[in-house]
């Protein structure tokens, strides 16, 4: 399966690095789309098909946690993982995030080797929700028809 | 926080990010004995941080690393047209990762910092003290033969 990925970073040399280093992952890549701060990001998701959105916190016009806010009002949250890249270190903003259905974490500068294992982690997550809502909604499809 | 402390903190989270970021290896350079003429042509980005401390970091280095620390950071040679067009950029993003790292190492994981997103523009000069300032520390490193100044004010509460 290739994924659509949404790199969302006010540095164009984060965002160059980052596709670099999805590449280096092996991670198959359908189209990557790119975003300066979390209200581009919202337009991207609005009008494409998203599987996973990596963002930043510190950016300008609308951070990373403001854009995760907004994303958890509209219903993406559940949809699309999105992992956090960034230079925090305080474990009570991530627990914040972690709480609002932020699924991975990353702290600048990434190697590509805890990159690969965090995304395999969380698309690896993704994919049992969502046999599990498969599964779920057989169960429920088998329940109604009973 | 304490000026010693705090220099030696930013000492070390300067080299680990130049490091691990840009694979440059840095030497502390004597403050005492340090030529800004040395930062010739420089870039300067500075950026604000608010939080249980209130502060700035600014960073100024020479076109040259800069263009070195970009084309580290892309993998691509300096001379190559994207180092160009990322030079001023690797060096907000290496102010902005050497900022979030201080912050936690100084002040711990509980602390809770909002960063501004950091800018480049001409800083005044480095070497005057900020009357309102609680400490201010300086690092000077140089790497690969050339030169970068990091600097960090505590703002009096």
């Amino acid at each position: 399966m290739a994924y659509n990925i949404l790199i969302v970073d006010d540095s164009q040399t984060m965002r160059a690095v980052l596709t670099k280093t999805i590449c280096m992952a092996g991670l198959e890549i359908g189209t990557v789309f790119e975003a300066e701060n979390g209200r581009e990001a919202l337009g991207v998701l609005e009008k494409e098909w998203v599987d996973i959105v990596f963002a930043d916190i510190n950016m300008p016009v609308m951070n990373g946690v403001e854009m995760v806010k907004e994303m958890q009002k509209l219903g993406y949250m559940e949809s699309t993982p999105v992992v956090v890249i960034s230079t925090e270190g305080s474990k009570t903003r991530l627990d914040t995030l972690r709480e609002m259905g932020v699924r991975g974490f990353l702290r600048k500068p990434v190697s590509p080797e805890l990159f690969k294992s965090v995304v395999d982690g969380v698309l690896q997550g993704s994919a049992d929700e969502a046999a599990e809502e498969v599964a779920g909604g057989d169960a429920n499809a088998g329940a109604g028809s009973a | 926080m304490d000026s010693a402390v705090a220099s030696m903190i930013l000492d070390g989270v300067c080299k680990l990010i130049l490091e691990q970021l840009a694979f440059l290896f840095c030497e502390s350079q004597d403050a005492s004995a340090f030529d800004y003429n040395r930062i010739e042509d420089a870039y300067e980005a500075s950026m604000r941080f608010t939080g249980p401390t209130n502060g700035k970091f600014e960073i100024a280095a020479g076109k040259n690393l800069c263009l070195v620390l970009a084309s580290n950071i892309l993998g691509v040679e300096p001379d190559e047209e994207a180092a160009g067009n990322h030079a001023a950029d690797a060096l907000k993003e290496t102010l902005n990762i050497m900022c979030g790292r201080f912050l936690t190492e100084a002040y711990g994981e509980e602390a809770v910092f909002n960063l501004s997103a950091p800018v480049i523009g001409v800083l005044n000069d480095l070497a005057k003290v900020d009357e309102d300032a609680d400490a201010e520390c300086m690092q000077f490193f140089e790497t690969e033969g050339y030169c970068l100044v990091v600097k960090l004010t505590v703002y009096k509460s």
